[in-house]
């Protein structure tokens, strides 16, 4: 068929000039603040300030222990996101009964607004008065598990990447699932005959054959839990020690979490030039990891 | 690398810059419980200031449908009553609007009429988006016998902001101020007749509501603990030396006398902490106080009207300044306050009719409306009923107002992420006092700069 590339220019041009402008443009206007000082999100005057939000920032030991809990989350979180989404996916392509619901279920997580979710875990499930952990491991006569306190500061973290590990399941789960269902039975059941494990299946045959899925939801994986922001203020914003780049950008953006439920007491101050460079380090690192996803899981076009 | 390769990579690289660059939400402040409203309001009208047609546009800080909202909407409803003349527009933009207002205004939006924390409003907005008010403050307010406006409103916080230029911005019209409330059903259980007024006297108090099998205290560790170790230390050292530790790299201060007794306290009234105090996020703490699981609760005057549901009619409810510390500098008529105040902006053509319409806002029947919701008025000759009713006389005799927290939040990130969490380890017992100020010492001289 014969392409008529200024029809298809035509159709394109009006997403394009959209997405160009409002992302280039807000692109260039955070990159520029980054190297000014600027206290107010209008009628500020800006001071030229070079690269000293950039040094002020990688020297603020919050902002760069927000980067190793980041670290934490996206190694451990993602064993257990990726772990379990491996799981259920083997269980549930194992002719399992019911598996549309089982499906559903595990991917139920991803419906509930992400405050609602958060509110379930911090008020109900980790509740030290009726909380489904204290019952459980009560009842199970394991009482130092019921008697951990974890929406407290020192284990509030952990009880949070417990929430979110529960709540990203779904999602790659689906993905995954997605991939190995299209692994040709053949193959699984030659190895069978040959006399292969299930371990040297899934190691030797299903995992190869999913490489692309596994380097996209590892992309995918690793862009969310960089820009992991609405999970963490949910559950506990106030505690340094959920605190992601992203809430720390915001903070500086917008001002401390802190004042009440009135707000008052809060100096209403705001680093606006030092959040759009927190954001301008933030998509650094996320083109860099990008690029070195890429370089790890080069792309080649599996048939089979 | 090819043409479409380039593109490819470009446009990924576009879309990943603009998710991270781009990727905001507003914050929101949690609503108060819904409360009944009363019965459309009249009230003497003044001499309207112009015959003119005028509009007038109100930001406002709260929702059409909370209770602070519907006493706003009966304030509007019986200034146009009495001002054909006037319209006024209100937009209920909710807490939000505190981040909206300065961009709009900027922008070029005109507003007439805002509301909000008179903090916020007096050194974040200040004279550059803010007209003074001291020269209206004169005027007869609208049903107190002659009275000025400034003399019907406690002195202690209309004067407790002012701009850098050292004008009055805003009028306070829905105060708080923080006292421990306590259920006074288990006070007279464990034998406990008066509230305390001195720290052994609380700890006294404590030991009988222990005796009785009632934990005396709690709070919402994720929410309060500010105020918790702000107004505590308050007591103790004061809120210039506790802000002064908060940004002094040596940690010397840890040391002194002073904050050591302050530790040593907070560490014996920790014995007192219910059980899982330190793992409470709002609103678990509140409504442990609310369902009887617990005695008391630091908190300002806002909280009984949240809990309303829970706690029910019959909560008999009950309240007292943190008590003072032998030989301390705070007194127990020195209280963390702070209200939300109406101004008039900047950009507006009709300040004299503006005005004219926060008089209606503090007359005496809108804020008698305001205390039937459940709120403090601030209005000295209005008093506070219900849950807060205990909360009036201490606000009667208070003599100094200080900021939320002490001022905590104002001095750096050393507060929020040293002192918070180490402190709420004190408090309910996990740490020792020696242990808290070891800590507070090293992470002192660690992490300020």
């Amino acid at each position: 068929m014969k392409t008529d590339k200024k029809m298809i220019f035509a159709f394109l041009a009006p997403a394009v000039i959209a997405y160009l402008f409002v992302s280039i443009y807000p692109v260039i206007h955070s990159t520029i603040l980054s190297f000014f000082e600027v206290s107010a999100w209008s009628g500020s005057e800006m001071k030229f300030m070079g690269l000293n939000n950039f040094i002020d920032l990688l020297q603020n030991q919050v902002f760069m222990t927000s980067f190793v809990k980041i670290g934490i989350i996206w190694l451990l979180g993602g064993a257990g996101v990726f772990g379990s989404a491996f799981a259920f996916s083997a269980l549930l392509t194992s002719g399992i009964r019911g598996k549309s619901f089982f499906r559903a279920v595990i991917y139920l997580p991803n419906l509930i607004p992400v405050v609602a979710a958060a509110a379930m875990w911090t008020q109900y499930i980790f509740s030290m008065r009726f909380g489904l952990f204290k019952n459980v491991f009560g009842a199970l006569g394991l009482q130092a598990l019921a008697n951990i306190e974890w929406t407290s500061h020192g284990v509030i973290f952990w009880a949070m990447l417990i929430a979110y590990v529960w709540g990203g399941i779904g999602f790659f789960l689906l993905i995954i699932l997605a991939g190995v269902e299209r692994v040709p039975v053949e193959l699984l059941e030659a190895a069978k005959l040959d006399g292969a494990s299930m371990t040297q299946i899934f190691v030797r045959i299903t995992l190869p054959l999913l490489r692309d899925v596994i380097r996209v939801s590892v992309v995918m994986w690793s862009i969310t839990v960089l820009n992991l922001f609405a999970f963490p203020m949910a559950f506990g914003q106030t505690y340094p020690e959920v605190m992601t780049p992203a809430m720390y950008l915001y903070q500086l953006a917008f001002g401390q979490a802190g004042g009440g439920a009135s707000g008052a007491g809060a100096n209403g101050v705001v680093y606006v030039g030092r959040a759009a460079a927190a954001g301008v380090i933030l998509t650094i690192i996320v083109v860099l990891i990008y690029g070195l996803l890429n370089v790890v899981f080069k792309e080649e076009k599996l048939e089979y | 690398m090819n043409t479409r390769k380039v593109v490819t990579l470009f446009t990924t690289l576009l879309t990943l810059a603009s998710l991270i660059l781009s990727g905001c939400a507003p914050k929101t402040t949690p609503t108060p419980a819904e409360q009944p409203t009363q019965a459309p309001i009249e009230i003497l009208p003044t001499a309207a200031p112009t015959a003119e047609p005028v509009t007038l546009v109100y930001w406002s800080m709260w929702n059409a449908d909370e209770p602070m909202g519907k006493v706003m909407q009966q304030a509007i409803d019986a200034f146009q009553a009495d001002h054909p003349n006037v319209t006024i527009e209100v937009t209920w933009q909710g807490r939000p609007v505190r981040k909206l207002f300065t961009a709009a205004i900027d922008s070029g939006t005109v507003i007439d009429l805002i509301d909000n924390d008179t903090g916020r409003i007096a050194l974040s907005w200040g004279d550059k988006y803010i007209l003074g008010l001291d020269s209206y403050l004169t005027q007869p307010a609208i049903g107190t016998d002659g009275k000025t406006v400034a003399e019907t409103i406690y002195p202690l916080l209309l004067n407790q902001y002012k701009t850098a230029g050292g004008s009055i911005p805003s009028v306070p019209f829905n105060p708080y101020v923080n006292l421990w409330f306590y259920n006074k059903a288990h006070f007279e259980e464990a034998g406990v007749t008066q509230v305390p007024t001195t720290f052994e006297e609380w700890m006294a108090a404590n030991e009988k509501l222990k005796a009785a099998g009632h934990p005396a205290f709690t709070y919402d560790a994720d929410s309060y603990a500010d105020i918790m170790a702000g107004d505590s230390a308050q007591r103790y050292v004061g809120c210039e030396a506790f802000n002064a530790a908060m940004t002094d790299k040596t940690g010397a201060a840890w040391q002194t006398p002073a904050f050591v007794q302050w530790a040593k306290d907070m560490e014996a009234f920790s014995a007192y902490a219910a059980p899982g105090t330190a793992a409470n996020i709002y609103p678990a703490g509140q409504q442990a106080l609310a369902l009887g699981d617990v005695t008391m609760m630091y908190n300002g005057t806002w909280m009984p009207s949240e809990v309303a549901a829970t706690a029910g009619a019959d909560f008999q409810w009950g309240g007292f300044s943190w008590p003072a510390a032998t030989g301390g500098v705070g007194t127990i008529n020195d209280y963390d306050m702070g209200s939300q105040g109406m101004a008039i902006t900047k950009v507006t053509q009709h300040p004299d009719v503006a005005f004219e319409f926060i008089k209606y806002v503090v007359s005496k029947d809108i804020q008698t409306a305001v205390t039937n919701v459940g709120y403090a008025s601030s209005l000295v000759d209005v008093p506070w009923t219900g849950p807060i009713a205990d909360a009036y006389p201490l606000m009667k005799n208070a003599t100094t107002a200080y900021g939320w927290a002490c001022g905590g939040w104002d001095t750096g990130d050393f507060f929020a992420n040293d002192l918070l969490p180490t402190f709420t380890d004190l408090i309910t017992g996990k740490i020792t006092a020696d242990a808290f100020l070891t800590q507070m010492e090293e992470k002192a001289k660690v992490n300020i700069k």
